[in-house]
């Protein structure tokens, strides 16, 4: 069985950088289109508002559509659930060696697992 | 009694029996009341999420707003999805790092990461004063609404008293299981309600969206567009948009943590955060009821009470009632999770009581507390509805570079930077929302933003400084020694 350190079905520098560019078209169309006076005028499209479409369609329905997009192109989601099992383990441990009422500050071998 | 009185009279109460449906017999442990045992599926994740998004400011605020600042309103639409693009990836780790260490909150998240107590306490405190006026808004809200819908404000106060309490009650008793058995009933409710009211009244008005519109751009053109550099000017849409939505990628408000703890899996919440955005479309249906308000009742009318009172002049008592009860369920619902935010924020970050049973304890006194203090500022100091939901990102939105570094640079960044560009950005917020004239109406929170990180940036800098002319301290004497 593998385990997230020996699985080989990691996300690469070259997936992460086309997810990076799809996640950016949004939040740039967001930021941008309010300078630009043909989504930004006193008219209207398709009887409504032209910024209200153009705010409303990056704003929600492309964001769905991207992360749709990269849910189906992931490699790693039996990974996801391995990490979740592992934090689940963790919490398990915790709870058994629990000597006190409350858990004490220490540092998070999650973060260094995810790397 | 009037209809409407009785229907709101009996609305209030079925959410309460609701939320006391949640659970079978009362909690008793801290972590099954505040993230429910962290076994909640996709559905009910989902309501508690969307919960962020529909609360009173949708009934009231929203179309409020455009009818004090036109197509500036439409910010309040793309935030949501942007934040959810970052949560998708952020929310599954924050997920984990909470189930692995038992984190209940977003400060015990915060002191785990940077391992210090003073940041937890910091957040804790941060966390209870920006969220007060979060509960207060909703009060405030739901006393409105009764009041719009009955003419008659002594009815206003007492339900938001009799509302409140029973609030209380639930939320005792049951927890995050309240919140989310009353949050399945709010979102049917709310939904059914924006359609009926949001479609029928441009109807019966004007005869259609098309001609609301088509007015508004013969006579107010100006309202159809985001110009200028004034309030609601460019400058403010997109600051505004930008600060809220690093307040939802980065999870700034600390009530909306129970709901992402509360997840059985992180794939829950990956698949809550594919969907949600779409959901948040919605909003659209209170903005053209605003516009509708505008062209029917002028641009001077009274923007919070928009909604309620065209709805007035065209439905039957009843259908005002299930109106009000609909609000109602906005302002009760996200309340509740609140409560659940400040009390456990309190009793486990602030006061940083040991013992797990007496943190229970006090965290129920506190919700009681929080909810008197709360009643009693919206009766005394009702404010208008946006700037305080404003208020409330600008303020906790500090957190974010907190949160982010915690998340992304896995704790290479010390502690005291993080603290001292909290509290300039702290400084700055405060400055700017109650003294200072804003530059071209931007949003005080990204100048705190701003300010914040460039604090960090330089207590870095010299940390990293002080750190090289120490080892090459070092150094020397090691070389003077051999």
């Amino acid at each position: 069985m593998s385990t997230p350190d020996s699985d080989t079905r990691r996300v690469t520098k070259g997936r992460v950088t086309v997810w990076a560019v799809l996640c950016l078209i949004p939040v740039i169309a967001a930021f941008v289109l309010q300078w630009l006076p043909i989504f930004n005028g006193p008219h209207l499209f398709l009887g409504l508002p032209t910024i209200l479409w153009w705010t409303c369609v990056p704003g929600s329905l492309l964001v769905t559509g991207i992360l749709l997009i990269i849910e189906k192109t992931r490699p790693d989601l039996e990974r996801q659930g391995h990490l979740d099992d592992l934090a689940l383990e963790e919490a398990e441990r915790l709870e058994s060696a629990k000597v006190g009422d409350r858990p004490e500050v220490q540092a998070h071998p999650d973060n260094a697992r995810e790397g | 009694m009037s209809t409407i009185e009785i229907v709101t009279l009996g609305g209030i109460v079925l959410v309460a029996i609701l939320g006391f449906i949640g659970r079978k017999k009362p909690n008793a442990d801290l972590s099954e009341w505040t993230v429910g045992g962290r076994r909640f599926g996709v559905a009910t994740t989902w309501l508690l999420q969307a919960g962020e998004t529909f609360t009173t400011f949708t009934f009231l605020g929203t179309a409020g707003l455009v009818v004090s600042g036109g197509a500036a309103a439409f910010y309040s639409m793309p935030y949501v999805p942007l934040g959810y693009l970052v949560l998708y990836f952020i929310g599954p780790k924050i997920w984990r790092m909470a189930k692995a260490r038992g984190h209940l909150t977003q400060a015990d998240f915060l002191e785990h990461s940077y391992s210090s107590r003073t940041l937890g306490v910091i957040a804790g405190i941060c966390g209870v004063i920006f969220l007060l006026p979060y509960l207060q808004l909703q009060i405030t809200g739901l006393g409105l609404i009764v009041q719009l819908v009955t003419g008659n404000r002594t009815t206003g106060v007492w339900s938001m008293v009799i509302a409140f309490i029973l609030v209380v009650a639930f939320v005792l008793w049951s927890g995050l299981r309240g919140v989310a058995t009353t949050a399945y009933f709010k979102d049917a409710l709310m939904l059914v309600m924006l359609f009926v009211v949001c479609i029928s009244i441009p109807i019966h008005f004007t005869g259609g969206f098309t001609n609301v519109f088509d007015t508004v751009a013969a006579t107010m053109p100006d309202l159809l567009s985001v110009h200028g550099t004034e309030e609601y000017g460019i400058p403010w849409y997109i600051s505004n948009m930008a600060i809220s939505a690093i307040g939802v990628a980065f999870v700034t408000l600390p009530h909306m943590w129970p709901p992402i703890l509360a997840a059985r899996s992180s794939a829950v919440l990956r698949q809550n955060y594919l969907w949600l955005p779409i959901y948040n479309t919605f909003i659209v249906l209170p903005l053209i009821v605003g516009y509708v308000a505008v062209v029917i009742l002028g641009r001077n009318t009274d923007a919070d009470s928009a909604l309620l009172h065209l709805s007035g002049q065209m439905f039957p008592d009843w259908v005002i009632g299930v109106l009000a009860v609909a609000g109602i369920t906005t302002a009760m619902v996200p309340s509740a999770a609140l409560l659940i935010g400040i009390s456990t924020l309190a009793s486990r970050n602030v006061f940083r009581i040991r013992s797990e049973r007496h943190q229970f304890t006090a965290t129920q006194i506190i919700v009681v507390v929080a909810t008197a203090l709360s009643l009693l500022l919206a009766i005394v100091m009702p404010d208008l509805l946006a700037n305080l939901l404003l208020l409330t990102f600008s303020g906790l939105d500090q957190l974010a570079p907190a949160i982010a570094a915690a998340l992304f640079f896995r704790g290479r960044l010390s502690v005291r930077s993080i603290i001292a560009g909290l509290a300039a950005g702290l400084i700055v917020v405060i400055s700017y929302t109650f003294w200072l004239p804003l530059p071209w109406a931007i949003s005080e929170g990204i100048i705190g933003l701003g300010v914040n990180i460039l604090v960090v940036a330089v207590c870095e800098a010299v940390r990293a400084g002080v750190g090289r002319s120490q080892a090459e301290t070092s150094t020397e004497s090691i070389g003077q020694r051999a």
